[in-house]
């Protein structure tokens, strides 16, 4: 195993071993918070890689939380399989909106993503019967047992969200050294070149599309069994922009900014011990520094301080 | 339905219209010249209102001298907003539209620590009402539907014919070739940040007396203009008035007869607008 084998497996060997070291509920709560944006934040990048800002990505991720959620309490599923369902309905979900919208160009993708977001919010709002309105849902099954591991305590929750952002980064990098990520960067850069060589854009950006929001079904299905509830409060515009800016600020152009984005802007509102009202403020503030002095993300600091001056785009 | 509840539905439309124009317009001028989607926009428009609550409440200003020094108060944070944080991403796509939601946040986020979340009230500045066919419509009402038909016919006017409004179309029409003729950008640019957020503040200032005033309304507001200047026409100053009226129409006649169904009417138009005809409504394709 060379250098480069060993920089990827001592995050991994780290984050495996963290809680023989401390069982404390609140950093081990930081941890799977911050998977579970990852994973979302994920789904934000590779939508991104198209070259298409999504200001929705908030609703794939209630979709995934509301279907495994009626799945488990109304069918009567196991999570297990309610899970990956979840995430293919939010696919699917996003192929509908995709198909017809992805035509049209630049600024008006994300104005439909964030229409689009408004009216899944609305739907669960005004829908108490099925989808417990403003209210919300209680009381959402935790997984239940498997391989004799039952879900009562924070850290089999913590391997099971390691396991999801572990298979969606895996995802990410073979889509980025694949044909396919090369071909999203090639219409992120250019898309009528891309089109001009026989390139079809549309699919692409349809599969970039229901790809992210995949895994944003997945990160908001392990939400709602994680924390037993969920409500429409969870899923507005602003969690749509958060994960927008914490895949800005880690880095978009690297399979490692969106886990390091939601780590940083995750820990940095507890570590300033702040009331949740600043934390609007404290983003905006990371946010236009890390645009004026980091275009690249926090992930290109190294490279910043080593004097290197990485391009990127 | 009787005519005089129908002449009320109808004037609540009127004037709930007139709102969204009022915030809309400044929004589509932006977008129209200088391709920014500035979602700063509905915090302009918060701080308006708060500027004329502190003006009117706090220094006991009379209320059109607020009004006026709203203006220019949001004005000037406008232009200084577009010179520190807009200007340098001025022809980045992406990075413009994030930096606009940075700045948004910013005001927004300061804005509930200065002034707290609760509701705050302007005093009314006109209390009487007017009898039409039965219906009772409030003066207050009316002289805001009156000042935001005035801005309107003053802010369309002087696009069209004043020389720095036309030097705003040429950039807007085609920037490189506005440049060769002698039009500076970059003032056109600032030009426009302080006549949009003047917009703002005026609509701040107007509505404040209606609406209770919070650090909220920003985005409210600025997702409301969104909708609206998407169905009138991104960057069209007649689209954002008929989007807004048709906005203000359809949430009045939904309201009485849908229900609280119908805040979802206005983003279903926008879905339908941009999948059939994406420069919207009145838009040149």
């Amino acid at each position: 195993m060379g250098k480069r084998g060993l920089t990827y497996l001592t995050p991994m060997v780290a984050l495996v071993a963290v809680p023989a070291f401390t069982q404390d509920p609140y950093l081990l709560n930081l941890l799977i918070t911050t998977g579970i944006w990852s994973t979302s934040v994920w789904g934000v990048r590779v939508i991104m890689s198209t070259g298409q800002l999504t200001l929705g990505h908030a609703a794939y991720m209630a979709v995934g939380a509301y279907a495994s959620t009626l799945l488990t309490m109304k069918v009567g599923l196991s999570f297990w399989l309610a899970f990956p369902l979840a995430g293919l309905i939010s696919s699917f979900i996003a192929l509908l909106i995709g198909y017809p919208t992805l035509r049209i160009k630049g600024v008006y993708f994300s104005i439909i993503t964030f229409a689009f977001a408004e009216i899944i919010r609305l739907i669960i709002v005004h829908w108490p019967s099925l989808l417990g309105g403003f209210g919300g849902i209680a009381n959402i099954p935790a997984p239940s047992s498997i391989f004799s591991i039952s879900f009562t305590s924070r850290i089999p929750f913590y391997y099971l969200i390691l396991g999801i952002s572990l298979l969606t980064y895996l995802v990410m990098v073979r889509v980025d050294k694949s044909r396919i990520g090369k071909i999203f960067s090639s219409i992120h850069e250019s898309d009528t070149l891309a089109e001009s060589i026989g390139i079809n854009i549309m699919k692409y950006k349809v599969t970039a599309f229901c790809l992210g929001c995949f895994f944003a079904g997945l990160s908001g299905s392990f939400y709602a069994h994680y924390f037993n509830f969920t409500s429409p409060e969870f899923f507005t515009i602003w969690q749509s922009i958060y994960c927008l800016i914490f895949a800005i600020v880690g880095g978009a152009g690297s399979v490692w900014g969106p886990p390091l984005g939601s780590l940083f802007m995750t820990l940095v509102p507890e570590l300033l011990r702040v009331a949740r009202e600043y934390e609007p403020v404290i983003y905006a503030i990371i946010l236009i520094l890390i645009m004026f002095l980091l275009p690249g993300g926090l992930i290109t600091l190294p490279d910043r301080l080593r004097g290197k001056q990485k391009k990127v785009h | 339905m009787t005519l005089s509840f129908f002449i009320q539905v109808f004037v609540n439309g009127l004037m709930l219209g007139l709102t969204y124009v009022l915030i809309a317009s400044g929004f589509s001028l932006i977008y129209g010249i200088m391709r920014l989607l500035n979602f700063a926009h509905g915090e302009f428009y918060m701080l308006g209102a708060f500027a004329t609550y502190l003006l009117c409440e706090h220094l006991g200003v009379n209320y059109f001298a607020a009004l006026i020094l709203s203006m220019v108060i949001i004005a000037a944070l406008g232009v200084v907003v577009y010179r520190f944080f807009f200007r340098p991403f001025r022809d980045q796509h992406d990075p413009s539209l994030v930096i606009a939601l940075a700045i948004a946040m910013l005001i927004g986020g300061l804005g509930l620590l200065i002034f707290g979340e609760k509701d705050k009230s302007v005093s009314p500045v006109f209390s009487g009402v007017i009898k039409v066919f039965g219906a009772t419509l409030s003066q207050e009402r009316m002289v805001v539907i009156l000042m935001a038909i005035f801005l309107m016919v003053a802010l369309t006017l002087y696009i069209k014919f004043s020389k720095t409004g036309q030097a705003m179309r040429a950039v807007a029409q085609d920037r490189e070739a506005a440049a060769l003729q002698g039009i500076g950008v970059d003032s056109t640019f600032t030009l426009c940040m302080a006549i949009s957020s003047a917009l703002a503040g005026a609509a701040g200032a107007l509505l404040a007396p209606l609406f209770f005033v919070n650090p909220f309304l920003g985005m409210h507001a600025v997702l409301k203009a969104l909708v609206v200047v998407v169905i009138g026409g991104l960057g069209s100053i007649p689209g954002a008035i008929a989007g807004g009226l048709l906005l203000g129409f359809v949430e009045s006649f939904g309201n009485t007869f849908l229900g609280d169904i119908t805040e979802i009417l206005g983003f279903i138009m926008v879905m339908i607008v941009l999948l059939f005809r994406p420069q919207g409504l009145f838009g040149h394709g």
